[in-house]
């Protein structure tokens, strides 16, 4: 698989025309004095090379070019409370971006979805990198074909719930979410993984409360895609909410199909009082679950809800009663394209 | 340099007494010795030097320029380039008015650890539209019980990251404007103290009463309300974050308030420099618009600390929005 990687790296890096390539380095001894200084003069292709300065760098930046690497130089190397475009500290527009061993913290905005990274194109790449304080972690936005990958990190103290929830990790939809060995705390009230992708990979990840979390689910998949959990340690604290399962996954009218629902080697520990669900599979697909190591006062697997769930959507959509609900409606039959066999047949397979 | 107390500055100008100067020898050590010829210039009608930009033209560190009352004000603006001196108003009502030096302020201070106390300045109007009764580009500043009224700014400054502006017992009326560009009350720049303190403002125009880029802004007992004409958008604006401590002040939004969002904001133009702290105690704040309003609005990652304030009024008011607590 490296050697498919290392292939792919070299790819991308004649795709850019490396000829042209340079290494911008930012610092405060350097010409350029901060990451919004490279990203007005970066080229695709780029490697931005930052190094710390005392107190981190009060700064955002709209990186517009593809295949750039943002890296620092050495740990400790921050970018915080600024924001871009009232979105995030940084906002990535290009395709093709790695980003590796920055801090991203304290980023709010009016909208309340202030993000450490918005990615607003394909492909990012998130290395040995910690998001700490921020609204939302990694916001990215829809990319069919495209994928976030998340590589050693953290994610401490993200997320709120003033009005709308925010989580510490959510993308939309994209074709992959890849999120490894990396740790998520501390959450503010949203998830820590919230995915539309259509497909969600977590392997070896650390996602634990603690003492001052109050996550609302630890993961989830609101709208399908399939889910791969592998060799995870979560836990849910006892400030979280008990109604949530760890681990919720919705597919409901409309939703893309759940190819795969893998759960394996993951550990659930309930830090909180009350029985809580690990995980809630509102899909119709039947997971696979092995190997988990379940701790007490937990339900590991449960449907629960699901037909009374579906019911109720097929209802609204036939009746359209409520304004709110006749977007919803009209979105959620829009694949059946209105053919009452068609809604009858998926109405039958989900009863 | 050497920053001296105003027990200082008096110990020196009486260096002929050699007691004092043994007083001053032991507060400042022998550093302070160099403006021993330190003068009192005294400017007025019967004086030699009519104006203030007459004693601006001749004063050196260290002195002090005491300005007599002058009848119907003096049409008149300095440039103060000296460090170390105070410019005082002797009595209650000496007015500098109407004119502006360098297209900037009636008093344009380039010196550092200025201290200007008990004057009046009036109706600063230049080309900018950022007239200012004073323009600090120095270092530190100290102003007390002065008033500055109908000027585009009341006191406006440059970038001076490692020095403070210290403002009590002082007034501000009718000053600000937006045309295009906005000026205010109180306008500092990147500086790393602004402290005011017991100052009353007072129907501040369009802009805000107090907007400070600095690291550490410090308002106590102050007094700030649009009242029934005040036009004013914040009562107190740090567009770019840094610590905010405010206690005992009253404050109040007016019904022709020409922004009724907030009553304070923090981090409104993009935050990029250190929050260490927001500490909000014992504050009056009163609603007198028909529309509600935000007593805090935190842009920051900083936890607001409020603590003890009365909210009252006819306007809804949120005591809070962003990052913090209220108890």
């Amino acid at each position: 698989l490296k050697r498919v990687r290392a292939a792919a790296a070299v790819l991308a890096l004649v795709a850019a025309g490396p000829a042209d390539a340079r290494t911008l380095l930012v610092g405060p001894d350097r010409e350029l004095k901060a990451p919004s200084d490279a990203a007005r003069v970066a080229a695709d292709g780029d490697t931005i090379a930052i190094d710390p300065v005392e107190g981190g760098y009060f700064d955002c930046a709209v990186w517009k070019f593809n295949h750039l690497t943002i890296e620092g130089v050495g740990p400790g190397v921050i970018v915080t409370d600024r924001s871009c475009m009232g979105k995030a500290i940084f906002v990535t527009d290009g395709t093709d971006i790695t980003i590796r061993n920055l801090t991203f913290a304290r980023a709010r905005v009016p909208d309340q979805n202030g993000a450490g990274i918005r990615a607003e194109a394909a492909n990012l790449r998130v290395e040995h990198s910690r998001f700490i304080n921020n609204e939302v972690g990694i916001l990215a936005a829809s990319a069919p074909d495209g994928s976030v990958v998340v590589i050693d990190s953290e994610f401490i103290d993200n997320g709120q719930c003033a009005a709308d929830c925010t989580p510490s990790l959510q993308v939309n939809g994209l074709a992959l979410l890849h999120v490894e060995h990396s740790r998520f705390g501390g959450g503010k009230g949203g998830d820590y993984i919230k995915s539309l992708a259509a497909r969600t990979e977590l392997v070896g990840n650390e996602i634990v409360d603690g003492p001052t979390g109050l996550s609302r689910c630890l993961v989830e998949l609101p709208f399908g895609g399939s889910l791969v959990m592998r060799d995870n340690v979560l836990a849910k604290g006892p400030r979280s909410s008990a109604e949530m399962p760890a681990v919720a996954i919705v597919a409901g009218l409309g939703a893309p199909p759940v190819a795969e629902l893998t759960f394996n080697g993951n550990r659930f520990t309930n830090d909180g009082p009350e029985r809580i669900v690990f995980v809630r599979d509102w899909t119709g697909t039947a997971p696979v679950f092995d190997n988990n190591t379940i701790g007490d006062r937990v339900i590991p697997l449960s449907s629960d809800g699901y037909r009374w769930f579906m019911t109720k959507a097929y209802l609204h959509a036939l009746v359209g009663y409520g304004d709110g609900l006749v977007g919803a409606a009209k979105h959620a039959l829009a694949p059946y394209k209105g053919t009452i066999e068609a809604l009858k047949a998926r109405l039958k397979s989900v009863l | 340099m050497t920053h001296r107390s105003p027990t200082m500055r008096r110990a020196l100008r009486c260096a002929r007494d050699p007691l004092a100067l043994v007083v001053a020898l032991l507060l400042g050590g022998a550093a302070s010795l160099a403006p021993a010829a330190a003068k009192t210039l005294v400017v007025g009608d019967a004086q030699e030097l009519k104006t203030p930009s007459a004693a601006a033209a001749v004063v050196a560190d260290g002195d002090t320029v005491e300005i007599e009352p002058h009848e119907g004000g003096y049409f008149d603006c300095a440039i103060w380039k000296a460090n170390h001196i105070t410019i005082e108003g002797k009595g209650a009502d000496v007015v500098i008015t109407d004119k502006s030096c360098a297209g900037k302020a009636l008093f344009v201070i380039d010196g550092s650890d200025v201290t200007i106390r008990n004057l009046t300045f009036q109706r600063a109007r230049v080309p900018d539209k950022n007239g200012a009764g004073i323009r600090a580009e120095g270092g530190n500043l100290l102003i007390e019980k002065s008033k500055f009224i109908d000027n585009e700014n009341g006191i406006l400054s440059a970038d001076a990251p490692k020095a403070s502006i210290t403002i009590r017992d002082s007034e501000f009326t009718r000053n600000g404007k937006c045309d295009p560009g906005c000026s205010h009350g109180i306008y500092i720049g990147r500086y790393a103290l602004l402290d005011v303190e017991h100052c009353v403002f007072r129907e501040t125009r369009q802009g805000h009463h107090i907007k400070s880029r600095a690291l550490r802004t410090v308002l106590v007992g102050n007094d700030i309300a649009d009242g029934d004409k005040g036009t004013a958008s914040y009562l107190v604006d740090l567009p770019n974050g840094g610590a905010l401590v405010m206690r005992d002040n009253v404050m109040e939004k007016g019904p022709n308030s020409e922004n009724h969002s907030a009553a304070v904001t923090i981090g409104e133009e993009g935050v990029d420099q250190p929050t260490p702290e927001i500490t909000i105690e014992h504050n009056k704040f009163t609603n007198d618009m028909p529309f509600p309003t935000v007593f805090i609005r935190n842009g920051t990652a900083t936890e607001a600390k409020l603590t003890g304030n009365t909210l009252g009024g006819g306007g809804k008011i949120t005591p809070l929005t962003g990052d913090g607590s209220t108890n």
